[in-house]
C-alpha cells in the first residue's frame, strides 16, 4: 500500500472516530443527567441478598434512612437457597456458649496461611478487617433474629478453631423458604428485622445506572433503576452500595477470568436468583478496578463444581430442587442423586468418554471444560460442551433411582431409549451443538464394557471397574459441571469503598458481598461481614 | 407411534440393536444365552424381526425371532433370548449380531466382545460381614477375576472358577470397596469385612 495514502486515511480515520466518540459520550451524558429524583435516602443499596440486608440494617442502626432495591420479585438472592453455613469466629456468643476460645488474631492467621491453596491470593488488609469484624457480625446476626442450630461448632477452611454454625430454615412453608434451605433462616430473619427498623425494600427494581457528578470524577449521587420498564431515579445522599451478588450468571464477564466458562455452564442458585454482574459493570464504567482475579481460576474452591444431581438442568451438589418449591416449574427437575459414579460413564457431546469418572478433583473439571475432540479444530472452540452421564437399567437399580419426572427433566436434560444408538439420536439440548453420532456412543459403551471384562481401563485409568452398561433401557442425563462462586469482584478499601484502577476512592460508592473481590473465602462469612462494614461506613459519611 | 407418517415411505428407517445379559465370561464348549433387541428410530413394531449371531468365522451360532412385547421400560425394543454356542477354546472372541426386519427397515448389526473361560472346577464361597457389627451384608457385587456374583440375604456369594490366581473385588453402595487376591487350587472360603463408607462429606459451603 502507498505509504502516504495510508497515513492520510489513518489520520483521518482516527480523527473522525475520536470526534464522533467524544460527541457521542457528551450526548449520552446529557441524556443521562438526572434532573429530578423520584426517591431519596441517605443510603441506597442494590441487592437484597445476604450482604445487602446486612448493609441495610447496619446503616439503619447508624441512623441513616435506607432504601434497598432488588431486581427479583422477592428478597434473599443466592443466600435464600444456601446451606446457611456461616463459619464466623473470633469469640462469638455461640462459640463462648460451647466453650470455644477464639480471637480475631487467630481468625486472621487461619485465613492467611500461605499453605492454604484457596486463600493465599487474598488481600490481607481485607482479611484483617474481616477478622476483626467476625465476632461482631455473628452477634449482629443473632441480635437481628437469625437462629442457628445450637450444636458444637466444627472446623472448616483448614482453620484451627471450631467456627461453623448453621442457620435453621425459617419455616416449613416452601412459599416462604423457596426451597426449604437453611439459608432462608438467615435472609428472612434479616428481612424482618430490616423492615421493622424502617428499611424500605423495592422489589422488581433493577439497577441500571450509577449517577456520578461527572463520568470521571466527583461523588456518586444516586442510581437509576428500572421498574416495569420505566426508569426510577433514586438519590443516595450519603452513599450507594453495590450488593448485587457477583458475576456467575454473566457469560462474557466470567470469561474475563476463565475463557473456558462458556454458556453451557449453569449456575447454582438459578433459576431463583441471578448474578448478572451489573453492579460490577456499572462501577467499572466509572473506572472501578477488579481485585483478586486469580481466585477465580486458582483451581481451588468452588468456581466450578462436579454435578451431583444428574438429569436436570441445575444439579449443584447442595441444592436439590424440591418439587413443592414455587420455583420448581422453572427448575424443571430435581435430578438423580449420584451415590457413585461407578454406575455411569460420562461422555462429551461427541459421545466419547474423556476422563476417569470417579475423579473428584479439578483434573476431572479441567477435562470437562477442555477440548473434547481432536477433529474439532474450528467452530465453538471454548468450553467443553455438554457432558452426559450414560447408564443402563442395572445402574438405575443399583442406585435405586426412579428415572421419571419430577426427578428428571425430559425437556432436554434427560433421555431414555431402548438401544444405545437410539439414545444418542434422541439427545437434543440447547447446548448440544450437533447431534451425537450414534456409532460413536455405541463404540464408547462397547469399549467401556470390554474394559469391565478386562478389569482395567487403559484409556483413563478408572479403578474398580465392576458394571457393564448393557441392559435396556439406556439413559443419558445432563451432568455438565455447574458454577457456584464469584471469587473475584470490585476492589474495595478496608471500609468497603470502591477503588478505581489507580487505587483512588470513588466517593460515595461502596461494594460488598460477592460483588467485592480480593478475598477468596466462600460465601456467607465474607459477604455478611463486608455487608455490615459497607452499611456502617456509608451511613457515617458526613454530608 | 409417530414415525411412519412422518418419514417418507421410500426412506429406510434407522434400526439399532441392544445386546445384554451376555455371559461374562462364557464357558468354553458350552451353550450360552444372551438377550438381543431391535428398535426402529420411528418406533415401529418390529416383533418377528430375525436376529442371528455369527462367530468370527462367519458361522451362524444362534438365531431367533423378536417377540411381540417390547422390553419392559422401553416403548419399542423388540427382543428375544438367544441360545448360542460358545467357542471351544478359552480366550476372547467377537460375535456379530444381525437383525433383519421387514418393511422400510435397514438391517442392524452389532459386534460384541465375549470373553471365554475354561470350565470352572472350584467353588469360591465369599462371606461378607459388616466391620464392627459382624452382621451379613447382602447385595454385594463380587468379582473373582472375570467371574461375577452377588451376596444373598446371608451375605454369601458362591462363584465357580477354574484354578488360578484371581483378584477379588467386592462393592456395594454405602460400603468401602474391598479388594484382595486369592489363589484357587480347590474349593475355598473367603471372608471379607466391609466397612460402612462415610457418606461423602457434606461440604461446608453447601
Ligand atoms: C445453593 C447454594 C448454597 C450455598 N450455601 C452456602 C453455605 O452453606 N454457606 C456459605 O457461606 N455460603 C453459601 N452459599 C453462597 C452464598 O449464598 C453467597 O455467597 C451469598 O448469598 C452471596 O451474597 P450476596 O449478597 O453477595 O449475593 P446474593 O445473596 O446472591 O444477593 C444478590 C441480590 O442482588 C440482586 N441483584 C442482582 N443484580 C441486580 C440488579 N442489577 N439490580 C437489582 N438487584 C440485583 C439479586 O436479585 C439478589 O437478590 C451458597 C450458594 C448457593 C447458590
Ligand atoms: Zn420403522
Amino acid at each position: 500500500m502507498n505509504r502516504r495514502r495510508f497515513l492520510k486515511d489513518g489520520v483521518l480515520g482516527v480523527g473522525a472516530s475520536a470526534l464522533a466518540g467524544a460527541a457521542a459520550q457528551e450526548a449520552e451524558l446529557s441524556a443521562q443527567r438526572v434532573t429530578k429524583w423520584d426517591r431519596v435516602a441517605d443510603v441506597v443499596i442494590a441487592g437484597a441478598g445476604a450482604s445487602g440486608l446486612c448493609a441495610a440494617i447496619m446503616a439503619r442502626d447508624e441512623g441513616a434512612s435506607v432504601l434497598v432495591i432488588d431486581q427479583n420479585h422477592d428478597i434473599g438472592g443466592h443466600a435464600m437457597v444456601s446451606g446457611g453455613r456461616i463459619p464466623l469466629g473470633g469469640g462469638t456468643r455461640l462459640q463462648k456458649k460451647f466453650g470455644v476460645e477464639d480471637s480475631a488474631d487467630k481468625v486472621y492467621l487461619d485465613h492467611t496461611n500461605a499453605r492454604n491453596q484457596e486463600l493465599r491470593f487474598s488481600d490481607r488488609d481485607l482479611v484483617r478487617v474481616w477478622a476483626d469484624e467476625n465476632a461482631p457480625t455473628f452477634d449482629f446476626l443473632l441480635d437481628n433474629g437469625v437462629k442457628f442450630d445450637e450444636v458444637m461448632p466444627t472446623l472448616v477452611n483448614e482453620g484451627t478453631v471450631p467456627r461453623l454454625f448453621r442457620t435453621v430454615p425459617y419455616s416449613d412453608d416452601l412459599n416462604v423458604t423457596i426451597n426449604g434451605s437453611p439459608g432462608s433462616g438467615l435472609v428472612r430473619a434479616l428481612e424482618k428485622s430490616a423492615r421493622a427498623k424502617g428499611v424500605e425494600i423495592l422489589l422488581s427494581h433493577r439497577l441500571t445506572r450509577i449517577v456520578r457528578e461527572s463520568a470521571a470524577s466527583g461523588r456518586v449521587q444516586g442510581i437509576t433503576a428500572e421498574f416495569q420498564g420505566k426508569p426510577v431515579a433514586i438519590q443516595a445522599r450519603k452513599g450507594f452500595i453495590i450488593a448485587t451478588g457477583g458475576f456467575t450468571s454473566n457469560v462474557a464477564f466470567r470469561r474475563m477470568f476463565d475463557p473456558r466458562l462458556t454458556e453451557e455452564y449453569q449456575v447454582a442458585g438459578e433459576p431463583w436468583s441471578r448474578q448478572p454482574a451489573e453492579g460490577e459493570m456499572l462501577a467499572m464504567a466509572l473506572g472501578a478496578a477488579l481485585w483478586g482475579t486469580s481466585n477465580v481460576a486458582s483451581e481451588h474452591g468452588r468456581t466450578i463444581t462436579k454435578t451431583r444431581h444428574i438429569g436436570a438442568r441445575y444439579g449443584y451438589e447442595n441444592l436439590r430442587w424440591n418439587p413443592g418449591s414455587p420455583m420448581f416449574k422453572q427448575a424443571g427437575g430435581s435430578g438423580l442423586t449420584v451415590r457413585t459414579y461407578q454406575d455411569v460413564v460420562c461422555v462429551n457431546q461427541f459421545g466419547r468418554r474423556f476422563w476417569n469418572e470417579l475423579d473428584d478433583t479439578y483434573g476431572y473439571l479441567n477435562a470437562c471444560v477442555g477440548r473434547q475432540d481432536d477433529s474439532e479444530t474450528r467452530g465453538k472452540l471454548n468450553g467443553g460442551g455438554p457432558i452426559w452421564a450414560v447408564f443402563d437399567a442395572d445402574g438405575v437399580a443399583r442406585e435405586k433411582w426412579d428415572p421419571k419426572p419430577p426427578n428428571v427433566d425430559p425437556n432436554g436434560w434427560f433421555f431414555t431409549a431402548g438401544t444405545v444408538a437410539e439414545l444418542a439420536r434422541k439427545i437434543a439440548n440447547p447446548y448440544q451443538s450437533k447431534p451425537m453420532p450414534p456409532r460413536a456412543l455405541e463404540e464408547t459403551v462397547a469399549k467401556y464394557n470390554s474394559y469391565v471384562d478386562a478389569g482395567k481401563d487403559p484409556e483413563f485409568g478408572r479403578p474398580g471397574l465392576m458394571f457393564k452398561i448393557q441392559k435396556p433401557p439406556f439413559y443419558a442425563a445432563w451432568a455438565t459441571p455447574i458454577l457456584h462462586d464469584a471469587l473475584a469482584g470490585l476492589r474495595t478499601s478496608a471500609r468497603s469503598e470502591v477503588l478505581d484502577i489507580r487505587g483512588q476512592v470513588i466517593p460515595g460508592l461502596y461494594a460488598c458481598g460477592e460483588s467485592a473481590g480480593g478475598f477468596a473465602l466462600h460465601g456467607l462469612p465474607r459477604v455478611t461481614v463486608f455487608g455490615r462494614i459497607a452499611g456502617r461506613e456509608a451511613a457515617r459519611v458526613r454530608t | 407411534m409417530s414415525g411412519p407418517e412422518q418419514t417418507a415411505p421410500d426412506l429406510p428407517h434407522d434400526t439399532s440393536l441392544a445386546v445384554w445379559d451376555l455371559p461374562s465370561p462364557a464357558i468354553a464348549g458350552r451353550r450360552a444365552t444372551v438377550k438381543a433387541g431391535i428398535a426402529c428410530s420411528s418406533g415401529c413394531n418390529l416383533s418377528g424381526a430375525r436376529i442371528d449371531v455369527h462367530n468370527e468365522t462367519g458361522q451362524r451360532t444362534g438365531s431367533g425371532e423378536a417377540g411381540s412385547a417390547p422390553w419392559p421400560g422401553t416403548t419399542s425394543l423388540y427382543w428375544v433370548e438367544l441360545d448360542v454356542a460358545a467357542p471351544d477354546m478359552p480366550g476372547e472372541c467377537a460375535w456379530t449380531l444381525r437383525a433383519t426386519a421387514s418393511g422400510p427397515h435397514a438391517p442392524a448389526t452389532s459386534m460384541v466382545r465375549v470373553v471365554v473361560a475354561a470350565a470352572p472346577q472350584h467353588r469360591v464361597t465369599i462371606a461378607v460381614t459388616e466391620k464392627g457389627s459382624g452382621g451379613p451384608v447382602p447385595g454385594v457385587d463380587v468379582r473373582v477375576g472375570m467371574f461375577r456374583g452377588a451376596t444373598g440375604e446371608a451375605g454369601i456369594a458362591q462363584i465357580d472358577v477354574p484354578a488360578g490366581r484371581f483378584d477379588v473385588v467386592a462393592c456395594k453402595i454405602g460400603y468401602e470397596t474391598l479388594s484382595s487376591t486369592i489363589e484357587v487350587a480347590g474349593d475355598i472360603a473367603v471372608h471379607l469385612k466391609a466397612a460402612p463408607a462415610s457418606e461423602p462429606e457434606q461440604p461446608y459451603w453447601m
